[in-house]
C-alpha cells in the first residue's frame, strides 16, 4: 500500500438500497482528485467518509497506511481537525466575524491568543481578506464567504482538503477566482484536494485526476487528460460533451447572429464511431458548398464526442434529405436559425 | 407607612421579583433545554426514555394554569423557602413554572441552527461541550435573548397574579390597597408602574437583540 489515501471496498447503506457500492479509489500526496457526478450519486457521502462524517457500512478508509474508521473519541477528533472541509453554503458561523470564524477550529483545540492571533493574520492575507476582518459573513459576497470557508478549513496547516460542491453556489467568475486560490494554494502546501462537483468545467480546471460516480459506483477513473481524451462510459461522455458546449456556446452564438440567410446545422457526435467522411459525403451527395462555422470535439482513436456547426445555402426540401441523410449515418442532427438561438 | 411608600416598596418588590426570577428561569431553562435537545432524536446522547419523561415534565408544567400551578407547589415553595406567604414565597412557583417555557425554546432555537454549521463544527473536531457553547448557544443567542425578553414580561406579569395571594409587589398592592379597600388611586399608579415596566423590558431586550444579532 503505497496510497496516501485508499478507499477500499467500501460499501454504505442507510436502509436497503446502497448509496455507495464496492468504491475502490487511490489518492496520492499532493493529488487534486475530483470526483463528478449527477446530484444524488453519493458524491457527499463518499467525501464524507474521508473524515468520518460518515462511516462506511464496510470496507475501509486508509490514511497514511492507517484504517482510519475504528477511530472515536480523541482519536476521531485529532483527524479532523488534520483535515480541512469547506461547504457549498459555506457553513460559516453567523455570529462570528471573519476573523473569529477562522480562529475557531484554534480555538476549539486550545491554542494560544498570540499563535492564534497570528495564524488568523497569515491566512487572511493568503485568501486575500485583508480589510475584511471584522466583517460577519451577512456582510460578504458569495465568493468571499468561501475564501472564509477556505482559511477555516487550512488554520490548523491540514494536509488533506475536502470540497464539497464549493463553487456550486457561485457565478462563474468567483468560481474561477475561488478554482486558482485552491490550486495555488495546492502548489504552495502540496496539500492534498480532494473535492466533488457536477461540473466538468471544475474538474478540467484545476484536478489531475478524476473519479466518474453513478448511482454509488465509480464507473471510470483516472488522469483527467486521459478520462477526458478517451471517455468510456456513456456517463463520462454526457460530462465531456457538456463540458464542451458549455464552454463554447457564448463563441459560437455570436458567429452564428453575424450570418445572414443560409440554413444551419449542429451535429452531435455522442461518442459512437463517426466515419471520418461524413462531410465529404454530404458534399459529394449533395453537391453544395458546406462552411464548417465551429467543430469542437474531443477526438481519440475511433471516438468521437463533441458537436459541429455547419452553414449551407440549400432550399428547405433539399435541406430535408441533408438532414435525413446525416441521421442515416447514426448522428444526432438539428437545424437551427439565429432567430431561435 | 404612607401611601408613596407604599408603592415604592411595592415596586422595588416587583423587580427584584420580575429580575431574580428571569435569571433564574434563564439558567434552568438553558440546563433543561440543553439536556433536550441533547437526549433528542439524533443527536449527540440521544436517550428515548429521558427525552420522554423530561419532554413530558416540560408538557405538563406547561399546561398547569399558573395560579393553580402556585397552590399544587405550596408543598414544595414551604419546603424551600421555609414559608408559603410573602415575597419569598412566589419564587418557586415562577421559576418552576416558566422554565419549562424556556427550556422548550432553547430546544427549539437549537434544533434551529443550519445543520451545515454544525457539521462544519464536527469537520474540525469540537467536542460536545463546545458544539453547545462555542456553536448552537452563540448561533442562537439573538433567539434566546429575544424570547427572554418575552418570558421576563410575563414574569412581571405573573407576579401581579402571585401578588394576590400574598407575595407581595404592585399585584398585591393593587389587590389590598386598591381592591379591597376601595383606594382607585392605588390601582391605577400600580397598572401604570407595571406597564412602564414592561416597556423598559421590552426596549431593552430589543436594544440587546439588535445589537448581537448578525444574521
Ligand atoms: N442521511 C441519509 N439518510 C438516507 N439517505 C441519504 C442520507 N444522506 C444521503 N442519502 C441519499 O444518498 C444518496 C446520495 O446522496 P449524496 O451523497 O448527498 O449525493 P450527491 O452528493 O452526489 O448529490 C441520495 O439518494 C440521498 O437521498
Ligand atoms: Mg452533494
Amino acid at each position: 500500500m503505497s496510497s496516501f489515501i485508499q478507499i477500499k471496498d467500501v460499501y454504505k447503506s442507510y436502509t436497503t438500497n446502497p448509496i455507495l457500492n464496492s468504491v475502490n479509489v487511490d489518492i496520492q500526496k499532493g493529488d487534486i482528485y475530483g470526483f463528478i457526478g449527477y446530484s444524488g450519486a453519493g458524491k457527499s457521502t463518499l467525501l464524507r467518509l474521508i473524515n468520518l462524517l460518515e462511516r462506511p457500512s464496510s470496507g475501509q478508509i486508509f490514511i497514511d497506511n492507517i484504517d482510519i474508521t475504528t477511530y472515536k473519541g480523541h482519536l476521531l477528533r485529532n483527524l479532523r481537525s488534520k483535515i480541512g472541509m469547506i461547504f457549498q453554503e459555506f457553513n460559516l458561523l453567523t455570529s462570528a466575524t471573519v476573523k473569529d470564524n477562522i480562529a475557531l477550529p484554534l480555538k476549539i483545540l486550545g491554542k494560544k491568543k498570540e499563535e492564534i492571533n497570528k495564524t488568523v493574520e497569515e491566512l487572511i492575507a493568503l485568501v486575500h481578506l485583508e480589510g475584511k476582518e471584522h466583517c460577519y459573513p451577512s456582510q460578504l459576497s458569495g465568493g468571499q464567504k468561501q475564501r472564509v470557508g477556505i482559511a477555516r478549513a487550512l488554520v490548523n496547516n491540514p494536509n488533506i482538503l475536502l470540497c464539497d460542491e464549493a463553487t456550486s453556489a457561485l457565478d462563474p467568475a468567483n468560481t474561477k477566482s475561488i478554482l486558482k486560490l485552491l490550486k495555488n494554494i495546492q502548489a504552495k502546501t502540496n496539500i492534498t484536494i480532494i473535492l466533488i462537483t457536477h461540473e466538468m468545467d471544475v474538474i478540467a480546471e484545476i484536478c489531475n485526476k478524476v473519479a466518474v460516480i453513478d448511482n454509488g459506483y465509480i464507473v471510470e477513473s483516472g488522469l483527467v487528460s486521459e478520462v477526458f481524451q478517451n471517455p468510456k462510459h456513456s456517463i463520462t461522455k454526457e460530462f465531456v460533451v457538456k463540458g464542451y458546449e458549455n464552454k463554447t456556446k457564448d463563441d459560437l452564438d455570436l458567429i452564428i447572429d453575424n450570418i445572414a440567410g443560409g440554413k444551419f446545422l449542429k451535429l452531435h457526435f455522442d461518442g459512437v464511431n463517426v466515419k471520418n467522411s461524413i462531410l465529404s459525403d454530404v458534399i459529394l451527395k449533395f453537391q453544395i458548398k458546406v462552411n464548417i462555422l465551429e467543430a469542437s470535439t474531443y477526438n481519440a482513436h475511433e471516438n468521437t464526442a463533441g458537436y459541429m456547426i455547419l452553414h449551407i445555402n440549400v432550399e428547405d426540401n433539399q435541406l430535408n434529405d441533408i438532414v435525413n441523410f446525416i441521421k442515416s449515418q447514426n448522428i444526432v442532427v438539428e437545424v437551427i436559425n439565429n432567430e431561435s438561438i | 407607612m404612607n401611601q408613596y411608600n407604599k408603592l415604592i416598596t411595592a415596586t422595588i418588590e416587583t423587580l427584584y421579583l420580575t429580575g431574580i426570577s428571569t435569571v433564574f428561569v434563564a439558567i434552568f431553562g438553558l440546563i433543561l433545554g440543553i439536556i433536550l435537545f441533547v437526549t433528542s432524536k439524533e443527536q449527540i446522547l440521544a436517550n428515548k426514555t429521558l427525552y420522554f419523561i423530561l419532554s413530558s415534565f416540560v408538557n405538563i408544567i406547561r399546561s398547569i394554569p399558573f395560579i393553580i400551578l402556585i397552590i399544587l407547589l405550596l408543598p414544595i415553595t414551604k419546603i424551600l423557602m421555609g414559608t408559603i406567604l410573602g415575597v419569598k414565597a412566589a419564587y418557586p412557583a415562577l421559576v418552576i413554572g416558566i422554565s419549562p417555557f424556556y427550556a422548550r425554546i432553547v430546544e427549539t432555537s437549537f434544533k434551529e441552527v443550519k445543520k451545515g454549521i454544525i457539521e462544519a463544527g464536527k469537520s474540525f473536531g469540537v467536542t460536545n461541550l463546545q458544539m453547545i457553547f462555542k456553536i448552537l448557544i452563540p448561533e442562537s443567542l439573538p433567539n434566546l435573548v429575544s424570547n427572554l425578553t418575552t418570558l421576563a414580561i410575563s414574569i412581571l406579569g405573573y407576579t401581579a397574579m402571585a401578588g394576590v395571594i400574598g407575595a407581595g409587589g404592585l399585584g398585591n398592592l393593587a389587590y389590598i390597597e386598591g381592591f379591597q379597600r376601595n383606594n382607585q388611586i392605588m390601582i391605577v399608579l400600580s397598572t401604570l408602574i407595571i406597564l412602564i415596566l414592561v416597556f423598559i423590558i421590552q426596549h431593552t431586550g430589543d436594544y440587546i437583540y439588535k445589537k448581537i444579532d448578525k444574521k
